[in-house]
């Protein structure tokens, strides 16, 4: 059965209900409002990002439900992107932020672990400088407090 | 903080960016090594700072803990374990008891204390060594047992290790590795007390979180190993090597592999890798080996659950090997090479097990590998078995179009495969350059073979050990078609660890042609290497050229000019500045080579690896392939002017450079080559690059030591370029013995 999904420029997107329901938000008010025919606003959604969330749920719509890992291992590997998914990574900064905080919004967990590996791929082998550049943020560091972290560095692994 | 889409302050912002949400930002970071946590991302602002605080680990500066420590070292030791993640224990057989018992209690009493005041953080417990002192270990565990996730036992001597009380004690384990170096040892599944004093709530295994489990050497029933594998649903990795019968002389009370298999198929749905291998008895041609098989998404064939569920297959070797390329597992027709779907496919096998009887089966089934694991036996170097495994994992890197992981550091693999200079003889097969045509014997340890290129181009992680003949062995030449054969044939690659007896590391040995590597986030290498020598022009290739960029403002000519005059400064060697008598024609023609090398859907052949390693080749990743093809020449004499223009005089090799160019300029599908090079950020050097490593390996050292203060003067000052060039990269200098390079599995 198709569901209707309104995104917050007014388009409406009919998608299966198997695909719609890779959202734990969406499967959640499916479930809430019972059968339906009722349009889903999507009002954090724009159109452009909507079809990007979409394509990635068509592609993903087989893949078993994710069990939540348990969080105490702190080591991770960014590196193990599907091909599939590296490709349709392959966005500007600003849709691939859109992306995240959609995941996020919409809480399908695969896509938003995808974004967060691809920003963690962004950060690997860069400078601070180089971070700041690629994510446009300012140092509000003084040079006295850049020096003391540095310091602690040193410090602490010479011990 | 300014983040995307914030301006002016009088502007409502009316989106978040992701890298304002901490559970996001957090998620971001888990990501990162400790090393960029540390050194980069804390150092980008106030915000980020202190969203890194909370995931910094304590340092671990490589303490290790023994029972011959003197009470000084003791004391210093005691105090800084509060900061550790890492507890490492070294039994060194100290001669008195008494002291022995002293050091034990006062670890145990350090543990408690720690414990008692909630500061315990130990995550991690090596133990290495030689007698197991069961009624010391034992009691050690449930004091870590809130926080330890992870035991490594390696060189143990002991009759029976009690994995089940092991287990029992720490519910939280996630990896555990025992290997012994006597093969009497015995696991034994007993959750009952082995000594006096067991705490009481002690009891029988219920369900593991167990991912990794490793057990080298020893003997296990399998009425234990299936009572592992059955409570630990989560086990990603099993790797049993080399496990001996009752009898160290025999094969007898192995487990069985047939059985295990099924159970590991049936009880595992995670697994990436299994490993069997037993000491005494090799995979014979009708055994049965575990292929994991990871399907891939969205393929209509596949069921719901068959994207992450992992199978094990039980594949029978007398599979009869036939003309069809594709072997085992034809793929599908409409799912081509480059398909973006394909399953992977993932084998360990002990190196010992690829024999006469098994190499030519396993080679249809390793064509279509995408994970080939090889675990080292101890093999002296040039025993008949080395040369012919060489010879085989040569055939296989030939043969293997898919295969994206290599993990082989055991196998010493002649570096002559490699070196296509020589000819063909009259039977067809390969004679490398160092033949002696006269007695027609190849070099020591070399088959003969086919001349051919490895097949597999998608390379993302290669774990190999070099060697070649002695008179070779540490010729910068040697070194420098190793590394330009690796560079050319598998661009792709993310994590290199090369082990070689010999290698020529100064910038001779081309070690800088790895810079053409873009996506190398790992590398490694480890080899008897005199670094006497060793200067900041061997490592300042390593720098990222275009660390600070010039301001955005400045046209692309000034930038261009700039850069380029910043490079010829700085940048260029002048040991192997190319003078007058470059040709032009050859670097031009190594440069076509690289880049057809950078299309890993091609297969390359003979001809394209023409030079490789060469003064040419060396010439044109200095003059186009690595520094400067990335920048786009409309004309090559306003580029020259423009140099000339700052004040630059030119140089040959902006000459040559500017020829080279203008060569290449005119043809489209280079430009295009250009296009995707800027996209990947050739410009930089291994713009993604995490580690390095290099360890100097020595055939007599005090003992193997990551202690900065403990390197030679001149590996430290090596460690202090480095550090220097590349702050970002968490580098790593080591000494090791010679002896390591045989024992890596």
């Amino acid at each position: 059965m198709p569901v209707i999904l309104v995104s917050s420029d007014n388009q409406d997107f009919k998608v299966d209900k198997e695909v719609a329901e890779r959202s734990i938000l969406i499967k959640n008010m499916l479930e809430d409002v019972g059968e339906s025919d009722s349009p889903i606003p999507l009002p954090n959604v724009t159109a452009a990002v909507l079809t990007k969330v979409i394509e990635y749920c068509e592609h993903h719509r087989n893949d078993p439900v994710q069990v939540p890992e348990e969080t105490d291992d702190p080591r991770k590997r960014s590196n193990d992107i599907e091909e599939w998914d590296m490709k349709f990574m392959q966005v500007d900064q600003e849709m691939l932020f859109e992306i995240i905080l959609a995941a996020n919004y919409l809480d399908i967990k695969p896509l938003l672990d995808v974004g967060c590996k691809t920003v963690a791929n962004i950060i690997k082998g860069k400078t601070p400088e180089e971070i700041r550049k690629a994510f446009n943020i300012v140092n509000d560091f003084t040079p006295e407090e850049e020096a003391q972290i540095k310091k602690e560095n040193e410090w602490a692994e010479d011990r | 903080m300014t983040l995307p889409g914030q301006g002016h302050p009088s502007i409502i912002r009316t989106r978040l960016s992701p890298l304002e949400l901490p559970h996001i930002v957090e998620a971001i970071f888990s990501y990162l090594s400790q090393f960029s946590l540390r050194h980069c991302v804390r150092l980008v602002c106030k915000q980020w700072r202190a969203f890194v605080a909370p995931l910094i680990d304590p340092i671990d500066n490589g303490d290790v803990w023994s029972d011959d420590l003197s009470d000084k070292s003791l004391q210093g030791v005691m105090a800084r374990l509060e900061r550790k993640t890492v507890l490492r224990v070294q039994l060194r057989l100290a001669t008195s008891d008494a002291w022995v018992a002293s050091n034990w209690a006062i670890l145990l009493d350090t543990i408690q204390t720690l414990r008692t005041k909630s500061l315990m953080r130990i995550q991690t417990l090596h133990l290495a060594g030689s007698l197991f002192p069961e009624s010391r270990f034992y009691p050690l565990l449930p004091l870590l047992s809130d926080s330890l996730t992870e035991i490594r036992m390696e060189r143990i001597i002991h009759v029976d290790t009690h994995i089940g009380t092991i287990l029992a004690l720490c519910p939280r384990l996630r990896t555990f590795h025992i290997s012994c170096s006597n093969s009497t040892c015995k696991i034994v599944h007993n959750t009952t007390p082995p000594w006096s004093g067991t705490p009481e709530s002690v009891t029988g295994l219920g369900q593991l979180r167990l991912e990794d489990l490793k057990i080298k050497h020893m003997h296990i029933e399998q009425v234990v190993l299936e009572t592992i594998i059955t409570r630990s649903p989560h086990l990603r990795t099993i790797r049993l090597i080399e496990l001996t019968g009752e009898n160290s002389l025999s094969a007898e009370g192995l487990p069985d592999r047939g059985s295990l298999i099924q159970l590991v198929a049936d009880s595992c749905p995670s697994l990436e890798i299994f490993h069997f291998s037993a000491n005494k008895e090799c995979l014979t041609e009708d055994a049965w080996i575990g292929i994991t098989v990871r399907g891939n998404n969205n393929t209509l064939t596949r069921r719901r659950s068959s994207r992450i569920r992992t199978v094990l297959e039980s594949v029978q070797l007398q599979y009869q090997p036939t003309d069809d390329p594709h072997g085992l597992w034809e793929l599908p027709n409409d799912c081509d090479k480059n398909n973006n779907d394909r399953s992977r496919y993932a084998l360990s096998l002990s190196a010992q097990d690829i024999h006469s009887g098994t190499s030519k089966l396993l080679q249809p089934i390793v064509n279509n590998l995408t994970r080939l694991e090889i675990l080292s036996t101890t093999e002296p170097l040039y025993h008949s078995p080395a040369t012919a495994l060489s010879h085989v994992l040569h055939e296989y890197l030939c043969n293997s179009p898919l295969l994206a992981h290599l993990v082989a550091p055991g196998v010493f693999y002649r570096s002559e495969y490699l070196e296509l200079r020589g000819e063909v003889g009259l039977d067809g097969l390969y004679q490398p350059r160092h033949w002696n045509s006269t007695t027609s014997h190849p070099p020591a340890g070399v088959r003969r073979t086919v001349k051919r290129v490895w097949a597999c181009r998608r390379l993302q992680t290669l774990h190999i050990f070099f060697g070649s003949t002695p008179q070779e062995e540490a010729s910068a030449a040697n070194s420098r078609i190793l590394f330009g054969y690796i560079t050319r044939v598998c661009p792709d690659l993310q994590e290199l660890v090369i082990r070689k007896t010999a290698l020529h590391v100064e910038l001779e040995g081309g070690m800088c042609l790895l810079t053409r590597l873009h996506r190398l986030q790992r590398l490694t290498v480890a080899s008897l290497m005199h670094a006497t020598r060793f200067g900041i022009q061997d490592i300042e290739w390593m720098a990222k050229t275009n660390a600070v960029e010039v301001a955005p403002k400045e046209s692309a000519l000034v930038r261009r000019s700039k850069r380029l005059s910043q490079l010829l400064r700085h940048m260029i060697p002048k040991r192997l500045a190319p003078g007058p008598k470059h040709d032009i024609v050859g670097i031009q023609h190594m440069h076509q080579l690289y880049l057809k090398g950078k299309d890993v859907s091609q297969t390359l052949t003979v001809a394209d690896m023409e030079g490789v390693g060469s003064d040419a080749d060396l010439d044109a990743w200095r003059c186009c392939g690595q520094r400067y093809s990335a920048i786009p020449c409309s004309s090559p004499s306003s580029l020259i002017s423009s140099l000339v223009r700052v004040g630059e005089e030119p140089t040959a090799a902006s000459t040559v450079e500017a020829e080279v160019e203008e060569e290449l300029g005119e043809k489209p599908e280079e430009k295009d080559h250009q296009q995707e090079q800027q996209q990947q950020g050739e410009m930089i050097c291994w713009p993604s690059l995490e580690f390095f490593g290099l360890t100097f390996l020595k055939h007599r050292i005090k003992s193997p030591t990551r202690s900065r203060h403990s390197l030679p003067a001149t590996e430290k000052a090596i460690l202090a370029m480095m550090a220097q060039i590349r702050p970002e990269v968490e580098i790593r200098l080591d000494q090791g013995l010679f002896n390591e390079l045989f024992s890596m599995s």
